[in-house]
């Protein structure tokens, strides 16, 4: 029996059953794909960057990030 | 098609929407009381409004489960692809 | 025994003509991922179920995917219905258009028709499950590769709300397996004369 046990712990899926705590009205739930707050999974899809801005992942895009957060940096210092 | 029928259409949608939603929850939550007590109520909120909409459009379900008026309703159009919600107007 | 609701599960929006959306649009009608697919697929596994509640899950979502389909059939339908054949042409439509004018065909976004080898129905009930949850993977998936594809304000509100129901059935599939799980223990201390 403990044999098996083990045996069940591993090698196996496991997903967490719900609780059921709340939901949303219907109107809600239907706009949203769920009446269920914890299961929802809304999913944003960023646009392709526009004209004038770094494509993601290039060093024009790196030098963008280091910029900004020196900027982000001074403004701290400043705040303080 | 008018806003009104679009608005009942949605209302329906809307309640038949949390009733599919309980349904499944309880399929794998059959003792779960609180889900069923919800799910009861709206199987009568939701049938309420089924009633409504039918004596106004005609039958919203086939074989057996609506009856109509003379002549035979049920081929009237549209039929549910036809409908553009897009084209609803105040909403 | 199926009764017919004459009404979608969801109000769709179509605000555009646009038979290129329509295109890519139609994988999740007749695709590898799409919703016959995944109708076909549940329905037909829920015979081997072993529980009560496993056939019921398998019914049920099987039967709400056959509403899903109806609801992208109704998107492409619109997508496509005043297109010219200039339209058409444009959006690389007119090897459809020649076997089945403006028509549903169950077909994916490269016009490959639907073969039952998409789906598989195995008799083992952790193994289906197991098939059933990288179903809603996939088809959350493409989804969201539509979401990406979509110009079409009203298509991407009803793809949304496509693509959240993948993860509630996601969910429920799991919740299937635990149970199936413990069905099978159950049944093994009952064999070794264990009752507890």
């Amino acid at each position: 029996m403990d044999n098996q046990r083990i045996n069940n712990d591993l090698a196996r899926a496991r997903i967490q059953i719900q609780q059921y705590v709340r939901r949303w009205p219907p109107r809600e739930g239907l706009f949203r794909g769920t009446i269920f707050p914890e299961l929802y999974r809304p999913y944003y899809f960023q646009p392709p960057v526009p004209d004038g801005m770094p494509a993601p992942g290039t060093m024009r895009a790196r030098r963008f990030k280091m910029a900004a957060r020196k900027m982000k940096r001074g403004k701290r210092h400043v705040n303080r | 098609m008018s806003t009104v029928r679009m608005q009942m259409l949605i209302d329906i949608m809307a309640l038949e929407f949390t009733a599919v939603e309980l349904n499944l929850f309880l399929d794998t939550h059959p003792g779960e009381r609180r889900a069923l007590d919800a799910y009861n109520a709206t199987v009568v909120q939701l049938d309420e409004l089924k009633r409504e909409y039918e004596a106004r459009f005609g039958p919203l379900t086939n074989f057996g489960y609506s009856d109509s008026d003379y002549p035979w309703r049920w081929v009237e159009e549209p039929w549910p692809w036809q409908i553009n919600f897009a084209h609803m107007k105040g909403v | 025994m199926w009764i017919y609701e004459k009404k979608l599960e969801f109000p769709s929006r179509i605000c555009s003509t646009n038979p290129k959306l329509a295109k890519v649009i139609i994988t999740q009608y007749g695709g590898p991922d799409g919703e016959l697919a995944a109708s076909l697929r549940y329905l037909t596994q829920r015979y081997t179920m072993p529980t009560g509640r496993s056939k019921a899950v398998l019914n049920d979502i099987g039967t709400e995917e056959l509403a899903h389909m109806e609801v992208v059939a109704t998107m492409v339908y619109n997508l496509i219905k005043d297109a010219s054949l200039e339209e058409i042409k444009a959006a690389g439509l007119d090897g459809y258009y020649a076997d089945h004018d403006k028509a549903l065909y169950f077909v994916n976004g490269d016009g490959v028709p639907w073969v039952a080898q998409y789906i598989q129905s195995k008799g083992d009930p952790v193994a289906d499950l197991h098939e059933n949850l990288a179903a809603e993977q996939k088809a959350r998936a493409t989804y969201e590769y539509l979401l990406q594809l979509s110009d079409d304000p009203g298509i991407s509100e009803t793809l949304a709300f496509l693509r959240q129901r993948e993860v509630i059935h996601f969910q429920r599939f799991g919740e299937t397996l635990e149970h199936i799980y413990e069905f099978y223990n159950h049944q093994h201390r009952f064999f070794m004369g264990d009752h507890s």
